[in-house]
């Protein structure tokens, strides 16, 4: 480590991983409460003016996610692997983080969600565990957020949802010809069917216009007011305190701690390659459950040999990623009207039916499962596709307009041995080891996966399917960029790293309150219960402070 | 003919920040400059790579009713990036000078790439010397195709759209099964739509890496400079913007191929 060229003033909080969910709320929560915050984010502020629909930059070569030569990730199954270099849950580094990205799927997490161990016992091979809240808790810091993010979605649509202290904020948007379809075949076969509730504004919302439908999303930066995320909304609050010192492209090293085993602040590379060490009363951390492990585990010191924070031994274990696969729809032009797969926002129709465990299905818990197009022309495909000549070119022709795919959001259950760790051999282009994740899944996964496929498949046939492929579990290339669990909340010191509040059983000033904490997956996209949680635990540190 | 290629190759990966020593220019992804390439001519191809990489996509894509990848423009496209052209600007005039690390990880893959084309472009040359003692640039569309199936290792693709209508199916292909025991869809081309574990495009061999740049440069927005005059895009019926520009100002939409007048359950089942 070079000794550190500047050490600038001590603030109150500082928080690591700033641009994203957690950190921009966090950072709201806080600097509006009259804390002085410095937030570092390792990527840079890319404005709305960077972003257009373009779908090359955006899908075919990185513009947002992380460059795998720099940024170097290793996977293996197991143990007894020697890990290679793959992209493994990309989330963008900038400004925003993965809320540029998504394409805005925002459900709340269910009750169930928060209480797996109860509801399921020991489940061998797995390693369920309960929240240390629960969905009351969170339930007014959801309303919070949607209402700051302006979320469209359906009140009572979704008859499986929750209890909700105040309707959606927006409409949903306009339904598209494949949700059409969708919907017609769910409620065919008996189905409940809902859109699901999207952070994209369909009429203007604190001053921002609702969104003009482009039909660049998924993965694409939004250069319109249209999408909610934490560059447009939180960040600009918290820089309008004046409170707020956000600095971009500074890599951080390391969190240091004093003599007493406290977290003394933050070594980092400033734009112009100098390293800073900047010091804080409280540092909090929120670069996503992959990163913040590795920060975590990288951040040794005599008093943690280990890692920082991981006394317990469980730092970086009990991740979950959220495998995503589909099954496709292949649909007759001479029989079928065009499904235009890649108009208005990405998704459109959802449900909940197959999302609490019903023993039937052969394991617990469920998928969410989604309508959506097959992607935009460079990149839509499908298994079986021919890739050259006049055949593919008729392919494309025939198919590019008539067809369209039904997503399984697979909700893998956490164990002990999936874990994010250190490589030993694998640097960053900064020197830093890069990640390695050891993932199998548990056998209810694929259980699971596969039995929502198979019904896939049946809801696509009731739609009017000319052809239908599945794409199953075991054909999956990826997960979803969510990334849960490695530093779990918990009561107990010696089986989770974080108490309730995201602060750590061994370092009273470290607080972590990103997806890190999350004991189980919720089964949903995680952005809205993450920034919930961020928001819910900022609060209470703030409270903390006053008394 | 002019080529950045020396240039782009300069600075090592450790370099990034500040490497000019004076710390005052930034190298944030946010302040990248934008440089304009000329209209016309080669970057990166000579004349006779560029003959034989327009001939070879133009049989990967080619004219029928529609026009194919020649039309488009396809091999400006793989030209450009080859130059190390990576990233459009957000409004589509010009293209993203990259500086710090990035520019040195990039410059890095571009070079892979350039090494696998130039192999490719001799690889078919040779095969088709061999097979018809002759440049693949004066070969006729047939025998073009058989060396782009000996380059490729396997058969020409099959007519899917015939196939599907004479089986009213799209069945299953193929023994292999899965580990929960059920069979698995044929996958061996095309593959599924992305999700989120890219394949880098410099790991591909040549022909896939070929087949890739095609469909990207038939189908990417012209400010790449393939799909000319959305050629691509009224193939297969994408209406697309009319520029980068225009969805960068929010003035593109869909929403006339949407379903507005409809309210939840969106249903007369």
């Amino acid at each position: 480590m070079t000794t550190p060229a500047t050490r600038p003033d001590p603030v109150d909080v500082l928080i690591i991983g700033a641009g994203g969910a957690s950190g921009a709320t966090t950072a709201k929560v806080l600097t509006e409460a009259g804390l002085r915050v410095v937030g570092l984010e390792r990527g840079p502020f890319l404005r709305p003016e960077h972003f257009s629909g373009d779908e090359i930059k955006y899908i075919n070569r990185n513009y947002l996610w992380p460059d795998p030569v720099l940024n170097p990730r290793t996977v293996r199954r197991d143990e007894t692997q020697t890990a290679v270099q793959e992209q493994f849950s990309n989330t963008p580094h900038c400004v925003g983080g993965g809320t540029i990205h998504y394409s805005g799927w925002f459900p709340r997490a269910t009750e169930s969600d928060f209480k797996m161990r109860s509801l399921h016992g020991d489940v061998e091979g797995a390693s369920l565990a309960d929240w240390p809240f629960s969905y009351d808790d969170l339930e007014p810091y959801y309303t919070r957020i949607e209402w700051e993010f302006g979320v469209s979605g359906q009140q009572g649509a979704n008859k499986h949802e929750g209890r909700r202290s105040k309707d959606y904020p927006c409409p949903p948007p306009p339904v598209s010809r494949y949700g059409k379809v969708f919907y017609d075949a769910m409620a065919k076969l008996g189905h409940n069917a809902f859109p699901m509730p999207q952070s994209i504004l369909t009429r203007p919302h604190n001053g921002r216009q609702p969104s003009p439908n482009a039909g660049f999303v998924q993965q694409f930066g939004d250069p319109t007011d249209g999408r909610s995320t934490t560059q447009r909304v939180f960040t600009p609050d918290a820089l309008a305190t004046g409170r707020y010192d956000l600095r971009t492209d500074c890599y951080v090293h390391e969190i240091t701690t004093t003599a007493d085993g406290r977290a003394k602040g933050a070594v980092y590379e400033d734009p112009q390659g100098r390293m800073v060490e900047q010091e804080a009363t409280a540092v909090i951390v929120c670069c996503g459950a992959i990163e913040s492990a590795r920060l975590l585990l990288a951040s040794r010191s005599a008093h943690f040999p280990d890692g920082l924070a991981n006394n317990s031994g469980q730092l970086g274990r009990n991740a979950t990623f959220h495998d995503y696969f589909f099954a496709i729809g292949l649909f007759d032009r001479e029989l079928t009207d065009p499904l235009y797969g890649w108009a208005g926002n990405y998704v459109n129709g959802t449900t909940f039916d197959f999302y609490e465990t019903d023993e039937d299905r052969g394991g617990i818990a469920g998928c969410v499962i989604t309508a959506s197009g097959l992607g935009p022309p460079v990149n839509w495909t499908f298994p079986g596709r021919p890739t050259w000549g006049q055949a593919a070119k008729d392919a494309d022709r025939e198919f590019f307009n008539h067809s369209m795919k039904i997503g399984v959001l697979l909700n893998d259950l956490p164990r002990e041995s999936n874990r994010v760790d250190l490589d030993p051999d694998v640097k960053d282009a900064w020197g830093q080891p890069a990640a390695r994740i050891t993932h199998t899944n548990h056998p209810n996964d694929v259980v699971i996966g596969n039995w929502q496929v198979r019904k896939n498949l049946e809801i696509l046939d009731a739609a009017g399917a000319a052809s239908t492929i599945p794409v199953w579990f075991e054909q999956a290339k990826g997960n979803s960029c969510h990334q849960h669990g490695t530093a779990r909340m918990g009561n107990d010191p010696a089986t989770s790293v974080l108490d309730k509040w995201g602060r750590a059983h061994d370092v009273p000033n470290l607080f972590v309150l990103d997806g890190s904490g999350f004991p189980t997956g919720p089964g949903v996209n995680p952005t809205l219960t993450i920034m919930a949680n961020a928001w819910r635990c900022a609060e209470h540190l703030v409270q903390e402070r006053v008394a | 003919m002019s080529t950045d290629r020396t240039e782009a190759r300069t600075g090592p990966i450790a370099g990034g920040a500040g490497q000019d020593g004076s710390g005052s220019s930034s190298t944030s992804q946010a302040d990248w400059g934008v440089v304009n390439l000329p209209e016309e001519g080669r970057l990166f191809f000579d004349a006779h790579q560029w003959a034989v990489i327009e001939a070879a996509a133009e049989r990967i894509i080619p004219a029928d009713h529609d026009p194919g990848a020649k039309d488009a423009g396809v091999v400006r496209f793989i030209d450009r990036y080859l130059a190390g052209h990576v990233y459009a600007a957000a409004d589509g005039n010009g293209f993203l000078v990259q500086t710090g690390k990035a520019a040195a990880a990039w410059a890095q893959r571009t070079q892979t790439m350039q090494e696998r084309y130039a192999q490719g472009v001799s690889d078919i040359e040779d095969i088709s010397d061999r097979r018809y003692g002759t440049s693949y640039i004066d070969l006729d569309p047939e025998q073009q195709d058989a060396v782009l199936v000996e380059v490729s290792g396997r058969p020409k693709p099959s007519d899917f759209v015939a196939r599907l209508r004479a089986e009213g199916k799209l069945t299953a292909q193929g023994e292999q099964r899965s580990a929960s025991g059920i069979d698995l869809s044929p996958a061996e081309e095309g593959g599924a739509p992305p999700s989120n574990q890219p394949v880098p495009d410099d790991a591909l061999d040549f022909f896939p890496m070929l087949l890739l740049h095609v469909r990207q440069g038939f189908y990417a927005d012209p400010a790449y400079g393939g799909n000319r005059d959305h050629v691509g895009w009224r193939t297969i019926g994408f209406p697309g913007p009319t520029s980068l520009g225009q969805t960068q100002r929010g003035e593109f939409s869909t929403n006339d191929y949407l379903l507005p007048e409809l309210e939840w359950p969106y249903t007369d089942q």
